[in-house]
């Protein structure tokens, strides 16, 4: 099903909830889109699966309680995860104590150096690469480059302007070329030692 | 291996694969659905806060007219005509107008 079908399945959702007060349409929607909402807080919250559900399920009531401002100019996802990157955004300012990603431009420039071939296994050495890209080029990453959201949307959910997004885009991925080349060559100089 | 198509697309593969897979349920949405408050009749505040706004500004509108006092003394007498009917049309004319807005507003 195309995303335009998946969008008005919950606009039609997201109707029943607020004008008959429909449980069951949002208990439809929560499913739906739990599974991405929360991949996406894991995603944030550098693999921390117990805060990212914690968050995910404050997302959702809070979705609960504010359906009435989604305006249906964005895609219900889109807004959605807009809320879940608010949720986490303010659970890091709140506490303190919750680790926060390094400013990582010194160590992500050492990670994108690094010759991977410690580690065989691409994707996780890709993972690795990718959270120490600095926070806003790994957040426009994220939903612009791994979830496959548009500029536009991306600058919704992160609040960005709209050059902003399209530079961290440019960026990110000029380091992560950078990285890739670095990967591959470690790997060939390996073989060939 | 440097600017190449094939990296970057390499790269686009990886990156679109790479791990932003849904997670399974798990009884989740059970625990969110679970914790749901009630729900707040918004839309009945706003359906009848329109409707008596509207009933509310056509009176204010036709206080100063001849059409009113002559309803007025339709009701008093039982016998509600052309006058009566308009009033009526008016004020629900004027509350589906105000409803429309606030609904479309929210």
């Amino acid at each position: 099903m195309d995303r335009d079908a998946e969008a008005r399945i919950d606009l039609a959702l997201v109707k029943r909830v607020l004008l008959q007060d429909d449980r069951q349409a949002f208990e439809q929607l929560l499913r739906r889109h739990q599974g991405l909402v929360r991949a996406q807080l894991r995603r944030l919250c550098d693999g921390d699966a117990a805060w990212a559900d914690d968050l995910a399920q404050e997302a959702f009531l809070l979705v609960w309680r504010k359906l009435s401002s989604f305006r249906g100019n964005a895609r219900f996802s889109t807004w959605l995860y807009q809320v879940a990157h608010n949720c986490f955004l303010q659970a890091r300012r709140r506490n303190a104590t919750v680790p926060v990603q390094v400013s990582p431009t010194d160590e992500a420039s050492e990670m994108l150096q690094t010759d991977s071939g410690d580690c065989p296994d691409l994707q996780v050495d890709l993972q690795r690469a990718l959270q120490c890209l600095p926070e806003g080029e790994r957040m426009v990453m994220l939903y612009h480059a791994q979830m496959g959201m548009s500029h536009e949307e991306t600058a919704q959910i992160t609040g960005f302007p709209l050059g902003t997004v399209k530079t961290h885009a440019l960026r990110g991925k000029a380091r992560m070329r950078a990285w890739l080349d670095a990967y591959q060559s470690g790997r060939t100089i390996g073989a060939d030692s | 291996m440097s600017d190449t198509p094939e990296r970057d697309e390499l790269l686009e593969r990886l990156l679109l694969g790479s791990g932003v897979e849904p997670i399974a349920n798990e009884a989740f949405s059970e625990r969110v659905m679970s914790m749901l408050p009630a729900r707040r009749r918004q839309t009945r505040v706003v359906l009848g806060a329109a409707v008596g706004g509207g009933a509310l500004l056509a009176v204010w509108q036709l206080s100063g007219a001849e059409l009113l006092h002559t309803v007025a003394h339709e009701l008093q007498n039982g016998d509600i005509g052309i006058a009566g009917i308009a009033v009526v049309a008016t004020l629900l004319t004027l509350g589906a107008v105000l409803t429309g807005w606030a609904l479309a507003d929210r």
